[in-house]
């Protein structure tokens, strides 16, 4: 009688412990929050089947060019609350990390500091004739750019740089030097510049 | 050859011990095996070519037929199996075709296609038998459908040596990619009779499909969003000479198996 109470009260047990284990919540994610804290830029060669660092001369219809952010990591956040029981998560809890950013670019701006054309002296705004490659097949304007930078989830924070590039579609009449300004605002109130060493488009 | 020796062998055995006078044929059962050898075909020279299963070149085709006779003439059917072209022919196409200019982005396919998805055909008809001594000549003239596949595809195109992008779309006409064209079968057959009810034959038959339809090529830059289009038509007639040997099993009216 004895035994079968203690089979019993074991029983109960485990199926408690198996219960708990089954419906407990996911945990909480790793937090990661980064920033954009500095921009560098690149001339692109877009000549061959994807697009190479510059060097000096680049087809003018093949100009791109390459925004490098570093993302500086600000902190980390870890809520994970102790429990008695080792859990399964047996609900789908997606990732462990979470990586967000707080500033987001908001504004978007490329200048030639060359004379670029008849209607673009130097100084002047050359956004428009510049474009965004998005899904491979398709070239969105830089001035429709929607930053979703604060909606990136990674499964880790193993990239600490963030890299657009953009392409040069309407290319200058003329072949010459060329070198361009980029002005980066973000949603902070920043504004990041950079300037591409002068490069030969011919 | 040990193979060879032994079906010749096993032959010889059966033609020994057949009967000498042979049973009046009431039902046949023809599975088949031959080339396929087409006298015209479809494709005509366009680019969507390989986006039809049909082959333009010779192939080997596979088929199980039957017929009821009564005395002389019969109804039967027959199912037609031909190998199919390969959609990668047409990836290979087109990266050869505009390789000179642009570097081509397009999915590959998987190269055992065509023999999991041939063409087929299900034909229906009058048959027509004579019989002296151990030969047996089959007469048949059907008329069916001559289902092949069609395929879609698309690519993107980048140019060499500029940011130029072109995406490419070939498109088929109709919704359905399956295609079934009217399809008339005459076709004729001389078989030797080993036995009462195994004969082995030779068989030649002419596949003459006809129907029609079309392939829409679309090309879009999309930096410009300038979209160039044409309209490839498919509406020649597809002839097919078949030549193959059959392994016959005869039955006789009013008398099992």
């Amino acid at each position: 009688m004895k035994i079968k109470r203690v089979v019993v009260i074991f029983c109960c047990a485990f199926a408690f412990k198996l219960i708990v284990s089954c419906i407990s919540p996911c945990p909480e994610k790793l937090g990661y929050a980064y920033r954009h804290s500095s921009l560098h830029v690149d001339g692109l060669n877009n000549s061959g089947s994807e697009p190479v660092l510059a060097q000096d001369n680049v087809p003018k219809k093949a100009f791109g060019i390459r925004l490098t952010f570093l993302l500086e990591e600000l902190a980390v956040s870890d809520d994970a609350l102790p429990s008695l029981f080792s859990v399964t998560y047996a609900d789908e809890c997606g990732p462990d990390f979470e990586t967000t950013s707080i500033d987001t670019i908001v504004s978007f701006r490329v200048y030639t500091l060359t004379k670029f054309d008849a209607t673009h002296d130097s100084d002047s705004d050359v956004s428009d004739y510049f474009r965004l490659r998005s899904y491979e097949t398709t070239y969105e304007p830089i001035s429709k750019f929607v930053d979703d930078s604060d909606r990136f989830l990674y499964f880790n924070f193993s990239e600490d740089t963030k890299v657009i590039d953009v392409f040069l579609l309407t290319p200058p009449e003329s072949n010459g030097t060329y070198n361009f300004k980029i002005d980066i605002e973000f949603s902070d109130g920043r504004i990041l510049s950079a300037i591409t060493n002068p490069i030969v488009l011919n | 050859m040990k193979l060879v020796i032994l079906l010749i062998g096993t032959l010889v055995f059966l033609q020994a011990h057949s009967q000498d006078a042979m049973k009046p044929i009431g039902f046949v059962l023809q599975p088949s095996v031959g080339i396929s050898i087409p006298l015209s075909s479809i494709q005509n020279g366009a680019i969507t070519d390989n986006l039809i299963s049909n082959m333009d070149t010779p192939s080997f085709y596979s088929q199980l037929s039957a017929s009821y006779f009564w005395k002389h003439w019969g109804l039967g059917g027959s199912v037609v199996f031909n190998a199919s072209n390969n959609p990668q022919n047409f990836v290979d196409d087109v990266r050869q075709y505009y390789s000179d200019r642009y570097y081509v982005n397009i999915d590959d396919y998987d190269h055992n296609y065509s023999l999991t998805n041939p063409v087929t055909k299900v034909l229906f008809g009058l048959s027509y038998k004579a019989e002296k001594k151990k030969l047996t000549f089959i007469y048949k003239l059907q008329i069916g459908v001559n289902r092949f596949h069609t395929w879609s595809n698309e690519a993107y195109l980048k140019e060499k040596n500029t940011n130029t992008i072109v995406t490419l779309d070939w498109k088929y006409s109709q919704m359905d990619h399956d295609r079934d064209f009217f399809c008339v079968n005459p076709s004729a057959s001389i078989a030797y009779r080993f036995t009462n009810r195994i004969a082995v034959s030779f068989d030649i038959m002419i596949m003459h499909s006809i129907g029609s339809f079309e392939f829409y090529e679309v090309a879009e830059d999309i930096y410009t969003h300038k979209v160039k289009s044409q309209t490839f038509h498919y509406n020649n007639a597809i002839t097919e000479l078949n030549l193959g040997g059959s392994l016959v099993w005869l039955l006789h009216r009013n008398n099992k198996p």
